[in-house]
């Protein structure tokens, strides 16, 4: 019985292996550069062969379980060693290889004006485009509107090869991105990046001294964004300057601004800037404080405690709009108490009801994991709302309102 | 370890090697042919761990501990040589 039970293991400890290494050698082949064939490699130099080896103590002998003891420490040492060493080697080539032109970095004066200075990433997608009639409109002919594209050394195959296809083509959707803004009644200048996208925005961002920062996002659910990587929810979650993400639906609605408030500072900060941006565009503002009923246990079976408890919730709500109306310097007329299944629930079905032009919500700055597993109130309004979603970091300065 | 599954393995890593032999043969630039050594080192050290259990004796996977330990020192000197180099 042990015996069965055992081959049994070794069995299958030898058959992951071996679909391990499978996988890998798969991928070797068909990834088409380096960098993606390191990660394919590391599946056959690592797990594949450790697990094979570990197979080893369902053999029952002692010699090669020792022999074999002895092989696994090494490979489990040396085989991260020998990938890092290539991908390091790969990536000084690269950098050798893949600057052709010269640096374009930005600087503070690129962007004159009195008024609005706005960074718009822009790589040729049906979202940025729409992200760049956004950022038009925003802006207006009063500021100026600066459009980057960052070119990342890795996300091409073959980069090293051809430095200067790659420059063409960055060149080429900058230039159609500025033809688009321009019409769209902003003037614009372009600004080529290179690395990674959200440190560069962001960094950009920072020494353009834009008062917002325009991303298109591909509208990825919650889940989806946090395993792959959302740019725009990246950006959003780490930029010092508020950040507009346009949705893939997304269209600047023709009601007013809705600013989004729940008695936190970071909170009143979101709807200064949204009274800045509505100074700007005239669109009328909106502060709604969105809440969900408390559940408490017990209660559903009372409907005289749950409509207490439902008056308590709206009058707290009035008297947190009353009090931030009053800090905000708001007309008590422009504020509004909505209520729903959740906070974010309640904010987006009002700004669809109101065809809001823009949400503005606070952001509280949480990480990327930890908004995934706790769910981020911004993230939800981000997945969901029907219009652009202007994020406001801790801290950020509100847009020049002239 | 039966005797079967053992072979039926031994055959599967032999394919996986053919196939990198393959993935050598359709790399162009070197740093990539050293990357699919690594990988080719690593399927022999799989093979013969293998041969290990068919044959029941634990000399092969001796030799497979010495092939990995020049393997690793090979791919170390390689990269190091296509860095100065400037690779091709």
């Amino acid at each position: 019985m042990t015996e069965t039970v055992v081959d049994v293991i070794g069995a299958g400890l030898l058959g992951l292996g071996l679909l391990l290494a499978t996988v890998g050698l798969y991928g070797v082949l068909r990834m088409p550069e380096i960098f993606h064939q390191l990660h394919a490699a590391g599946l056959v130099t690592g797990p594949a062969v450790l697990v094979i080896l570990l197979a080893s103590v369902t053999t029952g002998r002692a010699d090669i379980v020792t022999s074999a003891a002895l092989v696994f420490v090494f490979v489990l040492v040396t085989a991260p060693l020998a990938g890092h060493s290539i991908a390091q080697a790969a990536w000084r080539l690269a950098e050798a290889g893949g600057d052709g032109g010269p640096e374009v970095r930005p600087r503070a004066d690129t962007l004159r004006g009195q008024g609005m200075r706005t960074l718009v990433a822009y790589d040729g997608s049906e979202n940025a485009k729409r992200a760049l009639a956004v950022a038009a409109r925003l802006t207006g002919d009063a500021g100026s509107v600066a459009v980057a594209n960052v070119a990342s050394p890795l996300g091409e195959p073959h980069f090293a090869e051809s430095p200067d296809a790659e420059d063409t083509e960055q060149e080429r959707l900058l230039a159609e991105a500025r033809t688009e803004v321009v019409r769209g009644g902003a003037p614009a200048v372009t600004v080529r990046l290179r690395g990674d996208p959200v440190t560069e925005l962001i960094d950009a961002g920072g020494e353009l001294d834009a008062d917002l920062l325009v991303v298109g996002s591909r509208g990825r659910g919650r889940v989806t964004a946090a395993l792959l990587g959302s740019v725009s929810a990246a950006v959003a979650g780490r930029a010092q300057s508020p950040v507009v993400v346009v949705g893939p639906a997304a269209e600047v609605g023709e009601g007013p601004i809705v600013a989004a408030v729940d008695g936190s500072e970071g909170s009143l900060e979101a709807a200064r800037v949204a009274a800045a941006l509505d100074h700007r565009l005239g669109l009328g503002l909106e502060v709604v404080h969105a809440y969900a009923p408390r559940p408490v246990p017990g209660t559903s079976a009372v409907p005289r405690a749950r409509d207490e408890l439902a008056r308590a919730d709206e009058e707290r709500a009035e008297r947190l709009l009353g009090e931030t109306a009053a800090e905000l310097g708001v007309p008590a007329d422009a504020t509004r108490a909505v209520r729903g299944r959740s906070e974010a629930a309640a904010l987006v079905a009002h700004a669809r009801e109101v065809d809001a032009a823009l949400v503005v919500v606070g952001s509280r700055g949480q990480g990327a994991v930890r908004s995934a597993l706790l769910g981020s109130f911004s993230t939800s309004v981000l997945s969901d709302a029907h219009c652009p979603v202007v994020v406001v970091p801790p801290g950020a300065r509100a847009p020049a309102s002239s | 370890m039966p005797g079967e599954v053992a072979a039926v393995a031994l055959g599967w890593a032999t394919l996986l090697l053919l196939a990198g032999g393959l993935a050598l043969l359709r790399s162009r630039e070197t740093l990539q042919r050293v990357l699919v050594f690594d990988v080719l080192v690593s399927i022999v050290v799989a093979l013969l761990t293998i041969l290990s259990y068919l044959r029941e004796v634990s000399y092969y996977v001796d030799a497979a501990l010495a092939l990995a330990l020049l393997s690793f020192v090979a791919t170390l000197v390689a990269v190091n040589h296509v860095t100065r180099e400037g690779g091709g």
